[in-house]
């Protein structure tokens, strides 16, 4: 009911009677033997009202809040119950496709954190269950291995860096790095190796850092190729000085293979940290005899003989190489600054985790590879990027050949020796 | 949150609109639920929607809640450092977790919905531990996925990853 609007109700009286004065005067009395003059009818009289009661007279609101009880008509129909069916199988269907039957119904976001658990090697061996799985991978393998790479090898990727790509470094310093003078210099690193192939270097940068970082990647995989040979205290095969056979060229070409794929693939990054966490468990715990009880190791499936180091280097435990991660790393242990620089050293080497040295204050391992590539391609380019002299002529930066020589023979010293 | 809080009791409305009274401490295991509360104000007088799981699956995810509310709330540190993440599951969740796959899969995707941080890890651990160290064959066997390689292209990719095999 709008406002300045007055509901009233009443009786409205029949007409009146024939010979009934009509001026008003006292009215007769109703005529009780006629019941349609007894009759009367209800109405309604809706009179505009003013806004505000006169002065005087109160108003009682008793109107409550309005509820709205109108309740939906309860429909029944064959249509309704027809459409009502088709909605319930709709709904069963749209239920039953939402249920996951496999991981490939997951999330993205959810598979990956799945297959973040996982250890490389799981992640290629996956790659070949189905052309979806093989997709997913392919498709958010920089994310995936990210993770791994952060929760299983945290020391190891500060340990062993990936060599920077050319393309990478800017022109003056690419030519520099290339420059003939400076390759020769370089060459202490590639012809004495018999287990490494040196790196292409028209594809990656050849600074000291990048260089071993190159070595160190590649002998990782030849150490570990030879693994099965230590385990069984096989030798390994010696190769005559001055001679290269088939066999070592197709090994070397295919670890040189793999870590250049490496440098791209994070995935193959991964994996090559994997394999060699697997040959530091491996060594370390070929050397120690378990108890019968306790379960063997993977590398330890042949008899044991007698135990040769007391203690285990970081104190490893089966334990800790079952987890599959470098955490054991952590611990108090002996430094890596020499070199594998052949075959030879495998046999005592007992764990290669170079670029860290022990801080005996801080009581923990100081990593110190980290902007090494920057720092060499400094040195390279205020050697080796040439300048102009008073009259525009490029010469040079380097006029004395002895003191490149002398940096060369530096360069070894400084490649095993820590910033 | 007081002990008379930690002891009130919520109620939860499955997808299938089905009710369950739980306590407000194992309700808030859920990140979901806690804000859900924080927000109305009312614990325990309106229901709490969860649109997206079922009785079945609620029920489980509040077994696994009750079981763990007493654990300590993760901090913002663990979350960030993903080496602080271990590969071990306790003894009680491996159990808890030797459900059927359908029933494992909406569990994980029901504690993605829910913001139950530690049920997730534990329900990826869980599929990850049934991956790891298998062929791929095994795997299909295991998830029943159809192999739609050809055997050529099967091979190329065997012969490119041979490398990376367990050694």
């Amino acid at each position: 009911m709008g406002p300045g609007v007055g509901i009233s109700t009443g009786h409205v009286e029949e007409p009146l009677a024939e010979g009934v004065p009509a001026n008003g005067e006292t009215p007769l009395p109703p005529d009780t033997a006629n019941p349609a003059a007894q009759s009367s009818e209800e109405y309604t009289i809706v009179q505009p009202t003013s806004r505000r009661p006169n002065k005087g007279i109160e108003v009682v609101d008793d109107d409550g809040p309005l509820v709205d009880t109108t309740a939906a008509l309860a429909k029944n129909s064959k249509k309704t119950k027809r459409l009502q069916k088709q909605a319930q199988k709709r709904q069963q269907k749209v239920a039953a496709r939402a249920r996951p039957h496999s991981y490939l119904d997951l999330p993205a976001e959810l598979l990956q954190e799945v297959l973040a658990c996982l250890r490389p090697s799981d992640l290629f061996r996956m790659t070949m269950v189905n052309r979806a799985t093989n997709d997913f991978i392919n498709l958010h393998e920089r994310f995936i291995a990210q993770d791994i790479l952060n929760s299983r090898y945290w020391i190891l990727q500060q340990c062993f860096p990936l060599p920077e790509e050319l393309q990478h470094v800017d022109v003056d310093t690419a030519s520099a790095l290339r420059d003939p003078r400076r390759q020769k210099m370089t060459e202490i690193h590639k012809k004495p190796y018999q287990h490494i192939k040196p790196p292409d270097s028209d594809k990656l940068c050849t600074c000291p850092f990048c260089l071993l970082a190159w070595n160190n990647l590649n002998v990782v995989l030849d150490m570990a190729h030879f693994q099965s040979s230590l385990n069984h205290r096989e030798p390994i095969p010696i190769i005559a000085r001055g001679t290269n056979p088939a066999w070592n060229v197709e090994l070397t070409e295919a670890h040189a293979k793999t870590v250049e794929r490496a440098i791209s693939d994070p995935l193959a990054y991964a994996a090559i940290l994997e394999i060699h966490l697997n040959t530091i468990t491996g060594t370390l715990l070929r050397q120690y005899r378990f108890p019968p009880r306790m379960p063997m190791h993977r590398h330890n499936k042949a008899p044991l003989g007698k135990t040769v180091h007391p203690s285990i280097l970081y104190h490893l435990t089966e334990r800790d190489a079952a987890k599959g991660t470098d955490q054991f790393l952590e611990r108090a242990g002996k430094p890596s600054y020499e070199f594998p620089f052949s075959r030879d050293n495998y046999y005592s080497l007992l764990a290669y985790v170079p670029y860290r040295k022990w801080g005996t204050e801080q009581e923990r391992w100081i990593y110190y590879a980290a902007g090494g590539h920057e720092r060499d391609l400094e040195w390279i380019r205020r050697w080796f990027v040439p300048r102009q002299d008073k009259e525009g002529r490029e010469e040079p930066q380097v006029t004395s050949t002895n003191s490149a020589a002398k940096d060369s023979e530096k360069w070894g010293q400084i490649l095993v020796k820590p910033f | 949150m007081s002990a008379t809080e930690a002891e009130q009791q919520v109620k939860l409305v499955s997808s299938d609109n089905v009710e369950i009274i739980t306590e407000r401490k194992v309700a808030e295991r859920s990140m979901l639920i806690k804000n859900m509360i924080e927000d109305l104000g009312a614990p325990g007088e309106e229901p709490i929607p969860i649109m997206n799981v079922s009785e079945a699956v609620l029920r489980k995810v509040l077994e696994w809640c009750s079981h763990h509310k007493n654990d300590p709330a993760p901090t913002q540190d663990d979350d960030a450092d993903s080496r602080k993440k271990t590969t071990d599951i306790e003894d009680w969740d491996q159990k808890f977790m030797q459900v059927d796959q359908e029933m494992l899969f909406e569990i994980i995707l029901a504690a993605n919905y829910m913001d139950i941080k530690a049920l997730l890890d534990v329900g990826c651990k869980t599929v990850a531990n049934m991956i790891k160290g298998k062929s791929p064959e095994e795997i299909r066997k295991t998830f029943n996925i159809q192999n739609d390689f050809t055997p050529e292209e099967e091979e190329q990719i065997r012969r490119e990853n041979e490398w990376a095999e367990d050694r």
